[in-house]
């Protein structure tokens, strides 16, 4: 999913609040940075289209609010960027502290587990001898 | 028909593409039998041995074109024997043949994987742009994403950064966290990311489950350098093992939401299992066979550059016969 500079502020502002129409969008970003109301309707338009935001239809005017909240969104990007490169690969595009979406097997890490405590009391009675 | 030395060139281009294939070929069935580990090579050899791999098909396939053409003409003062080794037409390339359509589906064959890379890598790109844009800095080294999605990682190719977020920060210790930082900063100092990238885009070339294969072993042996980075600052072993253990608890996610290739879940536990095991171990393996490794890459173009002779004649006998 592409996102423009201007997309990714206004998905910002509808994250700080509950929802907006074109024209709040427009009169917060006008004392930032300036652009007109058709620039902002367009961009809410597009956003909607990616499915970022949902709208309801409030008198003559739409009403944007974010389709999913700031942490589910880039929770789901990083899922994405993980899965992205060859399509299958976990994390091929990023170099992950641990891999992100693999199974946990709890009787192997258990295992794993075992094998540190052991290698520290091993590592203690060298020190102490 | 062309002539001079563009046919040359042509000429070594189509010995190329015939050695890349023998080469894959014969990477795919050495891969094959389960005695073939990287593993039991050092990090840093096993890293050099993996490129090489990687880069093997475009090494083996110009030394095999140097061998054949050099034989057969009079282009190069070195000339071996021409009864092992010829090339009848090294100044002579005829588009419409054989050799011209075996060029010509090479070329659209690597475009096709190197355009669908560049596609995936600029789509990638968009989004962890998105990623820096919501990104807030928590030091000069590593910054904090908002989600419940437990994570830490380093991406970006040119200007790699490290990320953390606030879900697997909330749940680590200071020292934990400085050793995820430390991991993730030997990361973005190596160029990982990228490195790991163009490795993809090289062993894009080999079957499939080559190609995971050779993937999976570098992504293990970059782990591990950046792992045993942290010795540096933080030499107990046990806790770094441990901080990676509790990490990878953390991270792990409902099934819902894997990927569903169990293959590749497996590989998540044998990469954990084996940073692990190469931490708590005296024995980091061997260094690189460098006479072993010149013979192989030596005795496997002279072979390509046999067969590629041998296989232009076969071809031409069967095509001049129907």
């Amino acid at each position: 999913m592409r996102l423009g500079e201007l997309e990714k502020l206004v998905l910002n502002y509808l994250w700080s609040v509950d929802k907006a129409d074109a024209k709040q969008v427009h009169a917060y970003f006008e004392e930032q940075r300036g652009g007109t109301l058709n620039t902002i309707q367009s961009t809410l338009d597009r956003l909607f289209k990616k499915g970022l935001l949902v709208r309801t239809k409030e008198s003559h005017a739409f009403q944007y609010s974010s389709a999913a909240s700031r942490k589910a969104f880039i929770g789901q990007l990083i899922r994405d960027v993980t899965r992205d490169f060859t399509g299958d690969d976990e994390d091929s595009l990023l170099a992950a502290f641990v891999s992100l979406s693999t199974e946990l097997d709890e009787s192997q890490l258990d295992k794993l587990d075992r094998s540190i405590q052991e290698y520290r009391k091993q590592s203690n009675r060298t020190k102490k001898s | 028909m062309i002539s001079g030395f563009p046919a040359f060139i042509l000429n070594w281009v189509s010995i190329i593409a015939i050695s890349s294939l023998i080469v894959v070929g014969l990477i795919t069935i050495s891969t094959q039998f389960n005695n073939v580990h990287f593993e039991r090579f050092s990090v840093d050899a096993r890293r050099s041995l993996l490129w090489l791999a990687a880069l093997s098909p475009w090494i083996i396939g110009i030394l095999a074109g140097f061998i054949a053409l050099s034989s057969g003409g009079d282009y190069w003062a070195a000339k071996l024997s021409s009864v092992v080794f010829h090339w009848h037409h090294p100044r002579e390339f005829i588009l419409a043949s054989w050799h011209g359509a075996s060029i010509a589906i090479s070329i659209i064959y690597v475009m096709y994987v190197a355009v669908g890379h560049i596609l995936k890598l600029l789509d990638s790109g968009n989004k962890l742009n998105t990623l820096v844009a919501l990104a807030e800095p928590l030091d000069s080294d590593i910054q904090r994403l908002d989600t419940d999605t437990p994570a830490a990682f380093t991406a970006g190719y040119l200007k790699p950064r490290s990320y953390i977020t606030q879900a697997l920060l909330s749940q680590l210790s200071d020292e934990e966290f400085s050793i995820v930082k430390l991991h993730e900063k030997e990361h973005a100092r190596r160029y990982d990311p990228v490195k790991k990238c163009l490795f993809q885009l090289l062993t894009a070339l080999f079957p499939r489950n080559v190609s995971q294969r050779l993937n999976q072993s570098m992504t293990t042996a970059m782990e591990q350098s950046a792992d045993r980075a942290i010795l540096d600052e933080v030499p107990d072993r046990a806790t770094i093992a441990a901080t990676l253990l509790k990490v990878r608890r953390l991270v792990a996610q409902p099934i819902h939401l894997q990927t569903d290739t169990s293959f590749i879940c497996n590989y998540g536990i044998d990469n954990i299992e084996q940073r692990i095991e190469y931490l708590l171990t005296e024995d980091k393996g061997k260094s690189i066979p460098v006479l072993a490794t010149f013979l192989i890459f030596f005795s496997m173009s002279v072979l390509c550059a046999m067969s590629a002779d041998f296989i232009h004649h076969t071809i031409e006998y069967t095509l001049s016969h129907y």
